[in-house]
């Protein structure tokens, strides 16, 4: 169990290594600078920000400053907010994002697991029904329409509840919360059912049943953890998804998350930032991607058994 | 019959489908005495293991059993499904026929097979592990007590049947029905394992309903056999003189084409021409199509399983032919 | 117990699955709708006698009062919001048809070949794909249509670039299986050379799955299209697509919905049509998946 830790820990430091890389030659080779747009000032100034800033050391010596700050987790100034550095910003967003992702995926997976495992034990019946219908709508209805619809109906209309922003407590949560999470809730509830009816079907529960334990120990100690296991497999990156998703949700809902820091990054070029935040996003998928692996290795031991 | 343990009457399985309605048993009727080993044969599709998934309560969710199943003076086709569970698993057990894909993955062997003891016999966790690995032990799984510890993908195909054997015979049952238990595995250690579940189920007095397409099998076994087709009884006769005196026409189709040291020399091995019917819903012989010595009759009117007094003890079957001809 | 099931003779099995795709009502009405809706976008602008960037000053934000010839009423620039629409719908159908034919292609071709040749080279290239998965997903696609300097052609390979690996991990593995087979083994041997056995024998093997999962990119790329879009990374005003007509539309929701229901009603129509179509799809060519 160890070793296998201890490979996934090695692969995912790899990749990491591989999206340092990767994002800092992006970001340089993407046309136009962060400063390019002022063009009013005077050489002398653009000789001295671009010193400040290293631009004018060679690329070489760019990647090695960037990757000896990444190790020490600084990850330099912001260009365009002067005076914050990028983990300034980063400490002052990821509190409100982290706070929607959680509570978005545990909404998702509660509800997206009860309304699958229902419709696959009762099929056809009416929660069945309503579990695919709120299927289709949450897959095919996207965030930033459902979003706003969700914002004119009840914080414009109906006044219930605030149209964006944080200062309204747990009341602000809501909204943003139930969107994010909506997708997901579609997605897991039909992958549940998917799986559980796949795996009521299996020879071993054939086998569980014949014992005659019960229909409730059965469902309990011989279906659920294998109807279970894809849904984890997809919780992993789900979780790192609707982290990053919440990109969407913070725009539309006015948040200062990570996200919305993100797009401004991206649409001002602002590279410290958006290769700061563009790590972090990519530390968390590589997290919940060990962590998904090592949980289905704990509970399927074909999984911990390979190489 | 009174001294039987249990008495199958007019049992009938229906299929709902796309296409309509299916029967894939069709009145069926058979009794077996305790400690009987009685052998059901017939090609797949035969409705063989059907026979054994409606007595277990097994069927798929669009299958439909009607008929008595009379086991221990109960009707197990008319058990709510708490009482039914009170009889499968503890006086009733089955035998599954691919042992690779029958015990859970995701389960120590030894809990799968104690947790049956601990649900029936209301033992400890404990003691049914231990009860557990005494049973691997006497199924002859090396080291039992440390490979109860282990999960089903760490053995063999022929190991895994006997965990199955094991979990079977571990709640000293009645009856052990078996489907094909051993067409998943190596022929090499098919005999093995055979021998092994026979002889368990003989010191523990247990009878078994075993369900192959294999006749060698049943001369090996069986003490009674059902031949089976298109979902009814052909003919039933005590195992030894099945061989010798095979009555109905299919029978001795099938017998032809079993291998047996006397035919090594000849060149082909006998075949049935035809497949088998679908349905056997239709009216007349299901077998007729394939049937070599039909009559006119044959194809209009099923023909009745009639005793067969005049050819021993306990034979019967449904031909026109054989009624007519001793 | 034996049932006939097997199909007429001289039946394919593709056929056949086309027929039960056939069968499936809902997918079938959404193939209907679909196309409906395609036509329209295409050949609606025609009947009107202005394009979506005309600003017509008479009628600024006008209602949807279906009067001829601003049925749903105009924008604040003047600019009539249905042909507008349907103009977004075009570039956001193209793109998303378009790249999910590319993403596909390029999925199919590269598992293929990585699954047919196996080894290290198989070994180097799923290495790749799995460093490529380590991008959170929205992040890749903004990274990439910054780098390749905004516009509608850097965000279809952004999208593109993004999406082809779903298919290239599945393909990977069909293929893989494939390569074992005795007429892949016999077509080697018969001295066929590695393309042409990709070409000819793998991928045509692979077709089912390609078009199940194929059918579910579509929306993928139309969505990943709206949501750049409605960020203000993708397509840019004044050309319309359905991202930016819902952003435009968001903006105005406590005045007016008109401007946010049309566009993100016609998007999501299109995305439950595709995904009908996906499951119908999936269900005649899968069918032991349900």
């Amino acid at each position: 169990m160890l070793r296998f830790i201890g490979k996934r820990l090695w692969h995912g430091g790899l990749t990491l290594a591989a999206l340092v890389t990767l994002t800092f030659f992006v970001m340089r080779l993407a046309p136009g600078g962060p400063f390019s747009r002022n063009r009013k000032i005077s050489p002398e100034v653009q000789a001295n920000i671009e010193a400040a800033f290293h631009l004018d050391e060679p690329i070489w010596r760019q990647f090695g400053r960037f990757v000896w700050g990444v190790l020490r987790l600084d990850l330099g100034p912001s260009t365009r907010h002067r005076d914050y550095s990028v983990n300034d910003l980063i400490a002052s967003g990821l509190p409100y994002s982290l706070t929607i992702g959680f509570w978005a995926v545990v909404i998702a997976a509660m509800v997206g697991v009860a309304l699958g495992l229902a419709g696959a034990l009762r099929r056809n019946s009416a929660t069945d029904y309503l579990a695919g219908t709120v299927g289709v709508v949450g897959i095919a209805i996207p965030i930033f329409v459902i979003g706003p619809l969700l914002q004119a109906t009840f914080a414009l209309r109906l006044n219930w509840l605030p149209v964006g922003g944080i200062n309204d407590g747990w009341r602000s949560l809501v909204l943003p919360v139930i969107v994010l999470a909506l997708p997901n809730i579609a997605y897991i509830s039909r992958l549940t059912r998917t799986s559980m009816i796949e795996t009521l079907r299996e020879n071993y529960v054939r086998t569980a049943r014949a014992k005659g334990i019960g229909w409730h120990r059965v469902l309990w100690r011989h279906t659920l953890t294998g109807a279970l296991l894809p849904v984890i497999a997809y919780l992993g990156p789900a979780t790192a998804a609707i982290i990053t998703g919440s990109i969407l949700i913070e725009t539309i809902f006015a948040v200062p998350g990570i996200g919305r820091h993100f797009v401004d990054a991206a649409l001002n070029r602002d590279y410290p930032l958006v290769m700061g935040i563009t790590l972090l996003y990519g530390g968390i998928l590589i997290l919940f991607n060990i962590a998904t692996d090592v949980i289905r290795a704990i509970l399927d031991p074909r999984i911990r058994n390979e190489r | 019959m009174t001294d039987s343990l249990l008495s199958i009457r007019d049992l009938g399985v229906r299929f709902r489908l796309p296409q309509g309605e299916t029967m894939a048993v069709d009145g069926v009727s058979l009794d077996v005495a305790p400690g009987e080993v009685l052998g059901i044969v017939g090609e797949s599709g035969s409705g063989k293991s059907q026979i054994l998934y409606a007595m277990m309560g097994l069927l798929a969710a669009n299958g439909r059993a009607s008929g008595q199943v009379l086991f221990q003076g109960q009707n197990l086709l008319a058990l709510s499904p708490d009482r039914l569970d009170r009889v499968r698993g503890d006086a009733l057990s089955m035998i599954f026929q691919d042992p690779m894909t029958s015990l859970n993955p995701y389960m120590r062997v030894g809990d799968q097979l104690a947790e049956g003891l601990i649900v029936h016999k209301g033992l400890s966790k404990a003691e049914a592990r231990a009860e557990a690995v005494r049973m691997l032990d006497r199924v002859r799984i090396p080291d039992a007590a440390a490979r109860a510890r282990r999960f089903p993908h760490e053995f063999s195909g022929g190991m895994r049947q006997r965990v199955m054997i094991a979990m079977a015979l571990l709640a000293k049952p009645r009856l052990l029905l078996a489907d094909e238990p051993t067409t998943a595995l190596d022929v090499t250690i098919q005999a093995q394992v055979l021998d092994l579940m026979a002889e368990l189920a003989r010191e523990t007095g247990t009878a078994i309903i075993l369900v192959t397409h294999d006749l060698g099998v049943v001369a090996r076994l069986c003490d009674r056999v059902v031949v089976l087709y298109g979902g009814r009884v052909m003919e039933e006769a005590p195992a030894e003189v099945l061989f010798d005196a095979p009555a109905h026409p299919y029978t001795r189709g099938l017998l032809a084409a079993m291998p047996r040291l006397e035919t090594v020399l000849t060149p082909r091995l006998g075949t049935i021409p035809g497949t088998p019917r679908s349905g056997g819903s239709a009216k007349g012989c299901p077998f007729v199509d394939r049937c070599e010595v039909r009559l006119a009759a044959c194809t209009t009117d099923r023909p009745p399983l009639r005793d067969l007094t005049a050819l021993g003890p306990g034979r019967r079957a449904a031909c026109y032919l054989t009624g007519a001809a001793p | 117990m034996s049932v006939d099931l097997a199909p007429p003779r001289g039946t394919s099995t593709f056929h056949l699955q086309l027929r039960r795709f056939r069968q499936n009502g809902l997918s079938m009405a959404s193939v209907v709708v679909l196309a409906a809706i395609v036509v329209l976008c295409f050949l609606g602008p025609y009947a009107f006698p202005f394009s979506g960037e005309d600003a017509d000053f008479d009628f600024i934000s006008a209602p949807a009062a279906f009067i001829w010839p601003h049925l749903f009423g105009t924008d604040d620039f003047g600019r009539d919001l249905l042909v507008r629409v349907l103009e977004g719908g075009q570039v956001s159908l193209t793109i998303g048809f378009l790249g999910a034919l590319v993403a596909g292609v390029i999925g199919v071709l590269y598992g293929a070949v990585a699954g047919y040749v196996g080894g290290r080279t198989d070994g180097f290239m799923m290495r790749l794909v799995e460093i490529l998965y380590g991008f959170p997903y929205v992040i890749l696609v903004i990274l990439l249509s910054l780098l390749f300097g905004g516009g509608n052609v850097a965000l279809f390979s952004a999208i593109v670039f993004t999406l082809w690996l779903t298919p290239a991990v599945i393909v990977r593995a069909q293929a893989q299986s494939l390569a074992q087979r005795e007429f892949v083994q016999a077509a080697r041997a018969g001295g066929m050379t590695g393309p042409a056995i990709v070409l000819q024998h793998i991928v045509p093997n692979c077709m089912s799955t390609v078009i199940v999962y194929g059918s579910l990119l579509v929306p993928e790329v139309i969505l990943s299209e709206s949501f750049l879009s409605f960020l203000g990374i993708g397509i840019k005003e004044p050309q319309a697509s359905w991202g930016n007509l819902i952003q435009t539309g968001t903006a105005a929701m406590d005045s007016d919905l008109r401007l946010l229901l049309l566009p993100g009603g016609l998007l999501a129509l299109v995305l439950l049509c595709l995904n009908f179509i996906a499951d119908g799809l999936r269900d005649a060519f899968d069918p032991n998946d349900r």
